[in-house]
């Protein structure tokens, strides 16, 4: 079947092979004689189960029987088996016909669900609405991932008591920020000459010259504000060499230190690649860090720590010398192919307001106290009339000033101040639908969304946030509506900083990136990772999704791609030399990397952490890559019996041999594991290996030679992972096409797609292969297409 | 502390700060929570209920045991060792089974419920009511909390449990809880609040609510019906939240039971963590502030207290891995060790309620088990039973129900009649599954 159920039309039989002709008969013969007419056990007919499971709801049913005959528990031992054929003939019915029954039982008709702002997009917006760039969303929960893997699923997206509590304290908690009361607080300023002669653990030391594991430490003991902007100047001497070579990173961190553990978050890092004395300039907000508790701890006071991690975890080798009172001790040698640092000072600025009332709370008042002085119910209408626009994201009815206001003036006397019961009332503001959800509302019929609508849409898909003053006026003039005009726009918002939020979560979503977070790296077979490795991993395949599309290149580069994005820890993994610096760039690929299949994230998310798996590689490309899915496992799978030493020594794919000769597997497995061999190559830390190490227990206990080859189920043989994206490239080309277009196209609109898409993607998939796929341009295509322009 | 503004206030509502210093004793009960219970003092003594989950089960060598009998005689597995001293207060039921259970990950999620979360037609959500709210609608009426809910953070959710929450509502959405023994310390004994202050709270917290309840109505007629059903979701949590304060405002008059106990600490983790919430579940009981409790324990973050990097999902791939077998007997040794702690004082604890001077044990039944029993295996599913309140059930046994794959809704409807819930079944059940000791 092509490309997942997508293919298959609502009202013709969704699968190979019709039921009346080859299922019923199988049925007939093997099972109807205790589940038919006569006899009823477990009180399971089918015999009378209607085939028709859309119009007939009998989709629950046969999803038990699959799961019974996947079992191999029906039929029962002492009744004769299904032969290997019938099997597939049932099983392969079964699959595609209850798939297909969700997806219609799923059908929304095509409309947009009301889509809940998702946990990140409520962060970002209340960050740029209320200009406070501190978390907003520490209590609330992670939104659930629907069947497509997406996060944005507006069917998905709940809301409950508790959650509906934190947005209300969240919203609380801001506005006590935004909205001030009282004189400006007063600042703070500490200048660093000389770095605290902290004593330090795990080797590091506090000094100037920075290298490896030497921080320069400057320490506030009680003179530091708790919250609020603040700024840190750092001016620094670099040593460069003359050749190309390793470069300085430079980190600065905020924190303390209770006891003997660090408690810090890094502000920035930076690579320097400026010869000499300069001064960076960095801000962050004190909320955002660990705070000391004041007058407790070991080593009381704010810290303000200054390093250099461009080896961060390099040896530091000693030496025994005499000190100068000519007793033994161990001196440092400094190692002169590292690059250095020097810091001459460190400046700490806080609270720093440049005006006061600060900007975010003026920019909510506005000029109302001028304007209606001694009149606070007018006061507040305006601010309203300002604020609520922005906030909900549409155009904004006087009757809805009008009540909010009357809501104010109702709350006034509980309140001892204005500026309390007008942050209640922005509270209200902030925690009703128009602010939590995406709200569209309906007509008779599909109408076109009106341009605050299309605003919204817009930049809730390519910058995961609010509307800004730009998009607002766009719409506020009516400028969002012509198609050309509309593309520009999206080429100008992919390039903004904002997109980076898109990229990052659509990539993440789409190429199941957090993969690597449920995978342990073995230190008996790949030693102890670097402490960055999968962080690495990760910005890796981010970046590459970012030069993709910000560059408008081919979506044929996710497969293969004569560039790769590295910075320097990850070259040092990879084996490429001459890469320096912390930042990623792009460099010419080497032999055996190209294309998403060779990254880290995916190399090691699809492994078991000590050796590949050629099934979770497998499912990574049906899945991901070609949005076929295949079936979930059954529950009570027994996993691969690997208590057997004789069995654990013995090549995977043999295991896997093994684990389809059972019939409850072999069904699902025959369509699956070829595709996950040509990856053998690459272990799990996604290097090339030349041999397979098998264990049993913590010990090794047997070396296979790789073998990189497969049969697919199409009869296709292969040899290696170059041959795997040849033909992915060339035979499934469309397919992977097609699914790159319905997963962005389900992102872009917040919903799963249905039946009544397939034509739309279709001609989107049609047009962007004739441009040869390039990434923006689809972007483009997706949001002049009717579908994300109508509710 | 400073009370005068509205920020503060709230932060002091919420998390309070002061240790309040008075024994524990029935006659420190709240008088009208005495009075209330004087009329069930003459007849008989309350019933409590807990339902606890620890997520992932166990591995069949540790836990289980091959056949049914005398715990004392049986040769019990190694997880058992730290039970030795409460064998003969603990039952072990087997061959229950959550039939609507199709997850193999989440297998807690619809323990209590019996529903298939799984589902089939267009809703995210598929679960319905739990056992424990069919009981807090029965047995919560006279106290200050309905019933509790102890959950675990964010950070632990999944690990075969699903969410972080093992309480579901009707409509299947789940119920808040407190994720931390202080919150559910100030649940049981209150701030240092007065009642002016606390009203003016109140009155505050609720005038946002009657806005947006109008609100709503005035939208819906906009909306199509998918997005008005997804709004009902956004109603019925501001609904839950009225709920809430309208309760807290009945009981504003009843002064919260005071105690020795000092506040537990922010911040916990853990065995320390789940230790303690063990002593505000006794608390909660002790005081009355409810009879109907259930705890999603926190696996993840045991874990990581016993100083193990891996995750309760990688343990439960634990294959033919030595080094995996010997965490997971650990993990399975401290469940246990912890759950005989808890109940040395279930039988230690004078129940203030009981006429005849019984302990909290005898008038209480804990389930302690979950959805899954080893990996992903999600049936015949681990079953411990605790507490005197099982009618006829004599402990100190591993019995077997008859069949195989007994609908666990049976169990559940054995402890909801047991506990004095007027019901026939809940959702699957067939039959009681007081018949396997009756």
């Amino acid at each position: 079947m092509f490309c997942g159920s997508l293919a298959a039309k609502p009202d013709s039989p969704a699968a190979p092979g019709g039921y009346e002709d080859q299922v019923r008969p199988i049925l007939e013969n093997k099972c109807f004689g205790c589940h038919g007419e006569q006899k009823q056990k477990g009180k399971i007919r089918l015999d009378t189960l209607s085939s028709d499971m859309i119009k007939d709801r009998s989709a629950e049913t046969w999803h038990d029987v699959r799961g019974v005959i996947n079992l191999g528990e029906m039929p029962p031992d002492d009744e004769e088996d299904l032969t290997a054929e019938e099997r597939k003939i049932v099983l392969d019915w079964l699959n595609a016909t209850i798939e297909h029954a969700h997806k219609v039982h799923q059908s929304k008709g095509g409309q947009v669900v009301l889509r809940r702002l998702t946990r990140d997009q409520y962060q970002n917006t209340m960050r740029d609405l209320l200009g406070l760039d501190i978390n907003h969303i520490q209590d609330i929960p992670q939104d659930p991932m629907s069947r497509d893997g997406l996060r944005n699923n507006g069917s998905s997206l709940q809301m409950t008591g508790e959650q509906m509590e934190h947005y209300i304290s969240a919203a609380r908690d801001a506005l006590d920020k935004v909205i001030i009361t009282g004189p400006q607080p007063k600042m703070f300023h500490h200048t660093f000459k000389e770095s605290s002669k902290v004593r330090m653990e795990r080797g590091e030391i506090a000094g100037n010259r920075l290298g490896p594991k030497v921080r320069f430490i400057g320490r506030i003991k009680d003179d530091y504000p708790d919250e609020g902007p603040f700024e840190i100047r750092v001016k620094v001497k670099a040593d460069l060499p003359e050749k190309k070579g390793p470069i300085p990173r430079l980190r600065v961190v905020v924190g303390y230190r209770p006891d003997t553990l660090l408690q810090e978050k890094t502000l920035a890092e930076l690579d320097i690649t400026k010869q000499g004395m300069h001064e960076y300039v960095f801000r962050g907000r004190l909320e955002n860090f660990p705070l000391p508790v004041r007058g407790q701890g070991k080593y009381p006071g704010l810290l303000v720590n200054v390093m250099n991690v461009a080896n961060e975890y390099a040896e530091v080798k000693m030496e025994k010398r005499k000190d100068e009172k000519g007793k033994d001790r161990n001196f440092r040698i400094e190692d002169p192919d590292l690059p250095y640092l020097v810091v001459e000072s460190v400046e700490f600025k806080g609270p720093i307001y440049e005006s006061w009332p600060p900007k975010h709370h003026q920019d909510i008042l506005i000029d109302s106290k001028e304007k209606y002085p001694d009149n606070e119910a007018k006061q507040v209408a305006h601010i309203l009339k300002d604020f609520l626009p922005k906030a909900w994201r549409k155009e904004v009815a006087p009757e809805e000033v009008e009540k909010l206001t009357s809501f104010f003036t109702r709350i006034r006397p509980d309140f001892p101040s204005f500026e309390e019961a007008l942050r209640e009332t922005l509270v209200l503001v902030l925690v009703s639908q128009d602010f939590l959800y995406l709200m569209e509302p309906e007509s008779q019929e599909k109408r076109k969304l009106n341009s605050h609508e299309l605003a919204a849409r817009l930049s809730y898909f390519l910058w995961n946030t609010l509307p800004d003053d730009w998009l607002r006026d766009l719409a506020n003039q009516n400028k969002l509506t012509e198609p050309d005009a509309l593309r520009q726009k999206v080429a100008r918002m992919v390039k903004d900083p904002r997109a980076d939020e898109f990229i990052r979560t659509f990539a993440t979503q789409w190429l199941d990136v957090d993969a690597i977070d449920r995978i342990e790296i073995e230190p008996n077979i790949y030693g102890k990772p670097h402490p960055d490795l999968k962080e690495n991993f990760r910005n890796e395949t981010i970046h590459f999704f970012g030069e993709i599309l910000r560059r408008n290149l081919s979506a044929e580069n996710f497969i293969e791609s004569d560039f790769q994005l590295v910075n320097q820890e990850l070259a040092d993994h990879y084996k490429i030399e001459g890469v320096y610096g912390g930042d990623f760039r792009k460099v010419k690929k080497s032999a055996e990397r190209g294309g998403v299949l060779t990254h880290g994230s995916v190399l090691l998310g699809h492994s078991t952490g000590y050796d590949s798996s050629i099934i979770k590689r497998a499912v990574f490309v049906r899945k991901n890559l070609l949005n076929d899915p295949p079936p979930p496992p059954p529950p009570n799978v027994p996993p691969l019996d690997e208590s057997d030493p004789k069995f654990s020594k013995l090549p995977i794919r043999e295991q896997l041999g093994i684990h389809r000769g059972d019939p409850a597997c072999a069904d699902c497995h025959r369509n699956i594991d070829p595709w996950g061999q040509m990856f053998e190559a690459y272990g799990a830390t996604g290097l090339i290996r030349e041999e397979i190490p098998r264990k049993h227990g913590k010990k090794v206990v047997a070396r296979h030679p790789v073998d990189s080859t497969g049969k697919l189920p199409d009869g296709r043989e292969l040899k290696n992972l170059d041959e795997l994206k040849k033909y992915l490239l060339t035979e499934r080309r469309q397919q992977f096409a097609q699914a790159l277009t319905s997963k962005l196209l389900a992102y872009a609109m917040g919903r799963s797609l249905e039946f009544s898409d397939e034509p739309l993607v279709e001609e989107i998939t049609k047009k962007s292969l004739k441009n040869g796929l390039r990434l923006q341009s689809l972007v483009e295509s997706i949001v002049t297409s009717k579908a994300f322009l109508t509710k | 502390m400073n009370l005068t503004t509205t920020s503060n206030r709230r932060t002091f509502l919420r998390n309070g700060t002061k240790a309040l210093t008075l024994p524990f004793l029935s006659s420190l009960l709240p008088s009208s929570v005495q009075a209330a219970t004087e009329k069930e003092l003459a007849k008989n003594s309350v019933r409590r209920l807990l339902w606890m989950s620890m997520g992932h089960g166990h591995m069949e060598k540790h836990f289980y045991p091959t056949e049914g009998g005398s715990l004392k005689d049986l040769a019990l597995p190694a997880g058992w060792d730290p039970m030795k001293k409460n064998l003969g207060h603990v039952t072990m039921v087997s061959n229950f089974t959550n039939a609507e259970n199709k997850q193999p990950h989440e297998g807690s999620e619809a323990v209590l419920t019996c529903a298939n979360v799984v589902g089939f037609s267009g809703k995210a959500r598929h679960n319905s009511i739990s056992c424990d709210q069919v009981a807090a609608q029965h047995l919560g009426k006279g106290t200050r909390h309905e019933s509790l809910q102890l959950n675990c953070e964010n950070s632990d959710s999944g690990n075969g449990h699903g969410g972080v929450a093992m309480s579901y509502r009707e409509d299947g959405s789940p119920l808040p809880g407190f994720a931390s023994p202080l919150e559910v310390f100030f649940k049981i004994f209150g701030g240092d609040v007065s009642r002016e202050e606390m009203l003016h709270t109140l009155k505050q917290r609720r005038s946002i609510f009657d806005i947006l309840e109008f609100e709503g109505n005035s939208t819906k007629r906009m909306l199509s019906k998918d997005d008005r059903e997804k709004l009902e979701d956004y109603t019925t949590s501001i609904r839950d939240i009225e709920l809430g304060l309208s309760r807290e405002e009945e009981w504003i008059d009843i002064p919260y039971p005071k105690t020795t106990q000092t506040k537990p600490p922010e911040g916990m983790q853990g065995e320390p963590e789940i230790k303690t919430m063990f002593k505000m579940i006794l608390a909660a009981w002790q005081t009355d502030s409810t009879r109907v409790v259930t705890y999603r324990m926190p696996d993840a973050g045991l874990l990581q207290s016993m100083g193990m990097s891996s995750s309760p999902h990688t343990l439960s791939h634990y294959g033919s891995n030595v080094s995996l077998h010997e965490l997971n007997l650990k993990r399975t040794k401290k469940w246990m060790q912890l759950y005989s702690g808890f109940i040395d004082q279930l039988r230690a604890i004078k129940d203030p309620l009981d006429p005849n001077g019984g302990t909290l044990f005898d008038n209480s039944l804990v389930y302690n088990g979950g959805g899954l029993r080893t990996a992903h295996r999600n049936t015949n599913v681990p079953c411990l039973l605790t507490g005197g309140g099982f009618k006829g059930l004599q402990h100190g046994e591993h019995r077997l129900a008859e069949k195989e794959n007994t609908p666990l809704a049976n169990l559940w409807t054995t402890m909801l009649q047991d506990a004095g819930v007027k019901i026939d079944r809940f959702a699957d059940a067939n039959a009681t599954a007081s018949s396997i000791w009756g």
